[in-house]
């Protein structure tokens, strides 16, 4: 009987922390594979930096809301990158260091980065969605390493909140929706900016 | 704590609820319109894709509901040839993203201009896009079930139900004409029941299933395979 009314006592226990705690605190290294784009691909050689807050960014927050949030995205944004420019243009290389007069950066230099990151959960907005918001800044350099005007691009993702899944599972899946976003952007709108028709004009 | 009801008063309730059910049951009403423009025939080896609409910020066409219908179609004495959802997309990104896809098929023309996209969907063997939009919503629901948890035990009590109502409409695009084939329209509501004397039963209506099941039993006498 004492050991019946432990056992109760420990069922009623966990069931409360798991409906208080276990849902909350979110730990996750995003995971997302981009296809190859269906591009005509541009005829240029394209050096690509990724500055280290763009491999290496984290969202984290740590409030009363989202305790203990920590999202690392960057491999995933620098898989999506590497997918993308290997489909768009006929060469790509990686740079050590930021393009610049003096660094060789082929054709046209590339350089991303993340302006802004947000992300929202069905409790907060009140609809069946978990949300993903990615701000980019892309930075365009000429053959000689000249500073171009930037490339901003938004992109957004959702995934329906479903029973029984944990919210890591949602909000990863609506950051891989919103990294699909950035990647289609990114491949359809490359030929759109001055920079690389500029450098089509020059190339060989 | 919960307050144990005699075995008989329990067996009783159960009973009650039982005839409750059979009585209102847990009906499903579907109501299938259909606006067809010009016939629809598939030649041997032609392929159909069916594809969800997800550009409202607050209600996505389910993908489990997409894949239904695909499966559905699939699965028939007719045997259509459907390509994956899933696959389509990967296969043609970028061009079939939610900030990317063709709203209306006159922007098909356009797409068409591009031979990376034109060869793909000549390698598909592609003739009609069914493109669906709409979704499935719980509109109404009353009671509740509560359970408690004590050192004597646990169970539940109570009796809740619902309502679900689903809307879709399919629109077939011909490819090859580079017009709207014609349109269908599926109007699925039903009520779920879970009544509750110590173990929930839940009584569900499948209103997503039904109008998948509705919609691809009309898609089917839509398209048809040539010489059928």
């Amino acid at each position: 009987m004492r050991y019946r009314r432990l056992s109760g006592f420990i069922v009623g226990a966990v069931i409360i922390l798991c409906g208080g705690g276990c849902t909350e605190s979110v730990s996750l290294k995003v995971e997302s594979e981009v296809p190859v784009a269906l591009v005509q691909k541009i005829p240029l050689g394209v050096a690509v930096y990724y500055p280290p807050a763009f491999s290496d960014y984290r969202y984290t927050e740590d409030s009363d809301e989202r305790p203990q949030w920590d999202i690392a995205s960057g491999d995933a944004q620098v898989a999506m990158f590497d997918r993308v420019l290997d489909s768009t243009f006929t060469e790509v290389t990686h740079l050590g260091t930021e393009p610049g007069p003096g660094v060789v950066s082929g054709d046209l230099g590339v350089v991303p980065s993340i302006i802004d990151m947000q992300l929202a959960t069905p409790a907060e907005t009140g609809f069946g969605y978990y949300e993903a918001w990615f701000r980019y800044r892309i930075t365009l350099f000429d053959r000689d390493g000249t500073q171009r005007d930037p490339w901003d691009i938004a992109a957004y993702g959702k995934a329906p909140k479903k029973r029984f899944t944990m919210q890591t599972e949602g909000l990863s899946q609506a950051i891989a929706y919103a990294l699909r976003d950035i990647g289609a952007k990114l491949a359809t709108g490359f030929r759109q900016q001055p920079a690389v028709a500029r450098a089509l004009e020059g190339a060989p | 704590m919960i307050k144990r009801l005699p075995m008989n008063s329990r067996v009783a309730a159960v009973v009650l609820l039982g005839c409750l059910y059979g009585v209102t049951g847990c009906r499903t009403t579907t109501v299938v319109d259909e606006y067809r423009i010009e016939p629809a025939t598939l030649a041997g080896g032609d392929s159909i894709v069916v594809l969800g609409r997800r550009h409202d910020m607050d209600k996505d066409t389910e993908r489990d509901f997409v894949k239904c219908v695909g499966e559905s179609l699939t699965g028939t004495a007719t045997d259509l040839n459907v390509i994956p959802e899933a696959e389509f997309v990967d296969a043609m990104y970028p061009w079939f993203e939610v900030s990317t896809a063709p709203m209306d098929v006159s922007n098909m023309e356009r797409l068409l201009e591009n031979p990376a996209v034109a060869g793909r969907l000549e390698t598909f063997r592609l003739r009609y896009f069914v493109w669906i939009d709409g979704f499935t919503e719980t509109t109404d629901s009353a009671g509740s079930v509560s359970c408690a948890v004590g050192p004597g035990g646990g169970g539940c009590i109570g009796f809740k139900s619902w309502d679900d109502e689903s809307h879709y409409e399919a629109s077939i695009w011909d490819l090859e004409q580079q017009r709207v084939s014609g349109k269908i329209n599926t109007e699925t509501s039903g009520t779920s029941y879970v009544p509750a004397v110590i173990i929930p039963i839940p009584l569900l209506a499948r209103v997503k299933a039904t109008a998948c099941n509705a919609m691809a039993d009309q898609l089917l006498t839509f398209i048809r395979p040539h010489g059928a």
